[in-house]
């Protein structure tokens, strides 16, 4: 191969990231999918949208980060708008999707009444459909019976409470109706930290259970009582970057994407590149276990900053 | 080759491995026709530093002649130069009263020079040639009109007069002839 075939490495940035956005717009939820025809054109005009806005390429993290939202965001409005025109809550839903039987209309569940405010009687399929997949959250996290439906009724009040920050309900946050259950557990989630809160708050009664700190150090942080295994695709990058974006540094961001999210690079091709040694001032002629204990620590520096500013 | 991480930052590595996760039942086709060249063009050009052309000194100095910059810096000297010196005290600025109305050359005007003394005048360097004359007779001095430094060799004196014949300098003629022209620029500076 002569060097001018030699693909730039902003190239092969661009390539992953196309690659990226297209699975993102033909699934940008659990549940939802496009024909790959539409997931290409929609990836495709997220990619040169996001371009625009460039006058140089940003970091890869970033680029993505910002093609994702975008290509995600495309599709679940072509969905929406789909479903409305034909009136029919089950267009562009995975067919291999298990979790509950039928998708809900979106928009009646969004209605809200002036004067009884959500009463749609959509409402009443509601719990049936989330209780399992919520029932199935709370048992991992050792709350069963009487208390995770205690729970519950509480996450499905919460569904249509205003938040303070916003004065807005969380139901009217989705787009389609598949992105109330991530939604869902998320809430769920919350509520068993809560849970476990009250429990251990009451000092004058016997604690038969783990107490909420023998579970985690930072109360303040429900993400530590996820269990990474449970829901893995919750979380997706471009909520992740967004989250976490001033925290760290850009050298960090591009470290923590190629290593751990594009997955484009090991740690042996890190440290022996020179010009990754030199970036971030790691001896070249340094032996690879200095190499290795270096990385380490810029890597846990990095991971340390996306733990403690990932609200969810 | 995996590093070893303490298990709170182990499950915020698989979450980050998991937030791009490709579904395995799709395969993503190859990226469309264009996209990859047009985005190489978009930031190419973005980050191109445009390449001045060489031009020659006479257009450039054309080119800051015609700049309104040019024309705001000059008007603001004309200005300053106009304006300052009415800040100061007329006598202390200007000095006293002068005999030559400005626009009119002063002549220096030799009588019955020696031979040599008025190429000696012309070429010290310190008066324009054209200014300087010679005259065989004192009356012939008052043929040449406006400001003049007499220099009359029968007489041995040099004056400075004005076009009426005012008489604001006077001085003898040194004895040493390359002290001449200095005497004669400071008769100058009289009227």
């Amino acid at each position: 191969m002569s060097h001018a075939m030699v693909p730039s490495l902003r190239q092969e940035q661009l390539k992953r990231c196309w690659k990226a956005c297209w699975h993102r717009a033909r699934r940008p939820v659990e549940g939802v999918l496009v024909t790959e025809e539409q997931a290409s054109l929609i990836a495709e005009q997220a990619i040169r949208n996001v371009a625009i806005d460039y006058s140089a390429f940003p970091s890869e993290a970033e680029f993505t980060a910002r093609a994702l939202e975008e290509a995600a965001e495309a599709t679940r409005r072509l969905v929406a708008e789909q479903r409305r025109a034909d009136r029919d809550p089950q267009v562009h839903h995975d067919p291999s999707d298990r979790r509950y039987a039928q998708n809900l209309d979106l928009d009646r569940l969004q209605h809200r009444d002036a004067a009884d405010g959500f009463n749609d009687r959509e409402w009443n399929r509601l719990p049936d459909l989330l209780r399992p997949l919520a029932l199935a959250t709370l048992g991992r996290k050792g709350i069963r019976g009487p208390d995770a439906e205690e729970v519950f009724n509480d996450t499905l009040v919460e569904l249509a409470r205003e938040r303070e920050s916003d004065h807005r309900a969380p139901i009217l946050d989705p787009t389609v109706f598949e992105e109330i259950i991530p939604l869902h557990t998320r809430i769920v989630s919350f509520r068993a930290v809560d849970w476990y809160r009250r429990r251990s708050a009451l000092k004058n009664q016997p604690n038969n259970g783990e107490s909420f700190d023998a579970l985690t150090d930072d109360p303040d942080r429900p993400v530590q009582f996820e269990d990474p295994h449970s829901d893995p695709g919750s979380t997706t990058f471009e909520q992740i970057y967004k989250e976490c974006r001033e925290a760290l540094t850009s050298d960090e961001w591009e470290l923590i994407f190629t290593l751990y999210v594009g997955q484009s690079v090991t740690i042996g091709e890190l440290i022996e590149d020179p010009s990754f040694c030199r970036r971030f001032g790691i001896k070249t002629k340094a032996s690879s276990s200095t190499k290795r204990r270096i990385l380490n620590e810029l890597i846990q520096v990095a991971l340390e900053k996306i733990r403690k500013n990932l609200a969810f | 080759m995996e590093l070893e991480l303490p298990p709170h930052l182990d499950s915020v590595r698989q979450r980050l491995a998991a937030s791009l996760a490709l579904h395995p039942a799709d395969q993503a086709p190859a990226t469309p026709s264009g996209l990859l060249e047009d985005l190489e063009r978009h930031f190419d050009t973005s980050v191109m530093v445009p390449v001045r052309e060489k031009r020659p000194w006479r257009d450039r100095l054309r080119s800051m002649l015609a700049s309104p910059a040019f024309g705001i810096a000059a008007a603001v000297v004309v200005v300053i130069g106009f304006t300052l010196p009415s800040l100061f005290e007329p006598s202390s600025f200007r000095g006293g009263p002068t005999a030559a109305p400005s626009g009119q050359a002063v002549q220096i005007v030799l009588v019955d020079e020696p031979t040599g003394i008025r190429h000696m005048v012309e070429t010290s360097g310190d008066f324009e040639a054209g200014a300087v004359a010679s005259v065989d007779q004192l009356e012939k001095v008052f043929s040449i009109l406006g400001p003049k430094v007499i220099v009359n060799f029968e007489t041995g004196l040099l004056r400075a007069v004005d076009s009426a014949g005012t008489e604001y300098f006077s001085a003898p003629i040194p004895e040493n002839t390359a002290d001449l022209s200095t005497v004669i620029a400071e008769a100058i500076t009289h009227l």
